[in-house]
């Protein structure tokens, strides 16, 4: 699959991942959650950069405890449970928020 | 805390063996199977044997004769494939060293 | 409920390989994970070659490898403490206690397989 940025194809898995990580943007990003129907708010955009930078650290997709664990450290407690994250993605906080960060599905990981 | 060690190489070809004897403690058991019976000529595993008297080395049968591995030394057992679950249950854990 | 909750099961996951030249290290690394999301108490033990995959300096991308030894740095997030280096295999190499993680502990071989023996269920890769 694909989809199309600045008339340039970006490829992407079944499910919408893009393959290469290094071609994302910000941009590119709303794209990603407009396949999805989805208009990124703040909130959303605090936590898809964390994710991104997490990645770019630790060259891995945090799964959801990891993610909420290490977003404690970062936002405190309120933004860092599950329930928030669940509100914001409605489909799985670290596989939604990975896939509009531009990374790799997380393994094995809701 | 007895382990069972279950060893499926041959120690004449890679270091599972060794890294094996260097992990046991006594009231440890080891057992071969596989390419792991090609252990009962080896000379690590006969000294620790020797050394440690309260480790048990079992061996399948099976597995060591029709590898020629024929009239170990009376240091090892011999089990048939039939007596591994008794051994994995009489033990409070196992690690495979394949 | 099923059993599974109420399983309190502790993994000792004991690598024994150097981290570039086959795959057993990242998939070692990548079972801790799991385990580690599912809330499995899990240890991670390195012993043999296998502590060349801890210590620093190391630059895995100059050789077209995947950069795996960062992930190291993320197991706090998923509840994994407890990461055990056998100092007799550190010393056999002439290394010396130089990480690129930090809070491991270098234990005396006879430290090391006590506690490694000590849990339930241990997976060497």
């Amino acid at each position: 699959m694909t989809i199309i940025y600045n008339n340039q194809t970006l490829a992407t898995d079944k499910q919408g991942y893009l393959l290469d990580f290094t071609q994302w943007n910000e941009d590119v990003a709303v794209l990603l959650a407009e396949s999805d129907d989805i208009e990124l708010s703040e909130s959303h955009w605090e936590v898809i950069r964390f994710v991104r930078t997490f990645y770019l650290t630790y060259n891995t997709s945090p799964a959801i405890r990891a993610l909420t664990k290490a977003m404690k450290a970062e936002f405190g407690e309120e933004k860092a449970s599950s329930r928030y994250l669940y509100r914001l993605f409605k489909e799985g906080p670290a596989k939604q928020a990975t896939k509009y960060a531009g990374l790799p599905k997380p393994a094995r990981c809701i | 805390m007895a382990m069972l060690h279950i060893v499926r190489t041959s120690g004449f070809n890679n270091n599972a063996l060794a890294q094996c004897l260097d992990t046991t403690l006594p009231h440890d058991s080891i057992l071969l199977i596989d390419d792991g019976c090609y252990n009962l000529q080896h000379p690590l595993l006969l000294e620790l044997l020797l050394q440690k008297t309260d480790i048990k080395c079992f061996y399948i049968g099976l597995h060591a004769t029709a590898r020629a591995q024929l009239k170990p030394a009376d240091v090892f057992a011999e089990i048939s494939l039939d007596d591994v679950n008794e051994l994995i249950f009489t033990h409070n854990n196992s690690i495979t060293w394949s | 409920m099923s059993d599974i909750q109420h399983n309190t099961k502790t993994v000792a996951i004991l690598n024994t390989q150097a981290p570039f030249s086959s795959s057993a290290g990242k998939e070692a690394l990548d079972a801790a994970l799991i385990f580690g999301s599912f809330e499995q108490p899990t240890s991670l033990f390195f012993i043999g070659d296998g502590v060349f995959q801890v210590i620093g300096d190391q630059n895995p991308t100059s050789i077209e490898s995947k950069d795996y030894l960062k992930t190291f740095s993320a197991l706090e997030f998923y509840d994994i403490d407890n990461i055990y280096i056998c100092e007799q295999s550190l010393s056999e190499r002439n290394l010396t206690a130089n990480f690129h993680i930090d809070n491991v502990q270098v234990l005396s071989k006879q430290a090391f397989n006590e506690l490694l023996h000590q849990h339930n269920v241990i997976y060497r890769f």
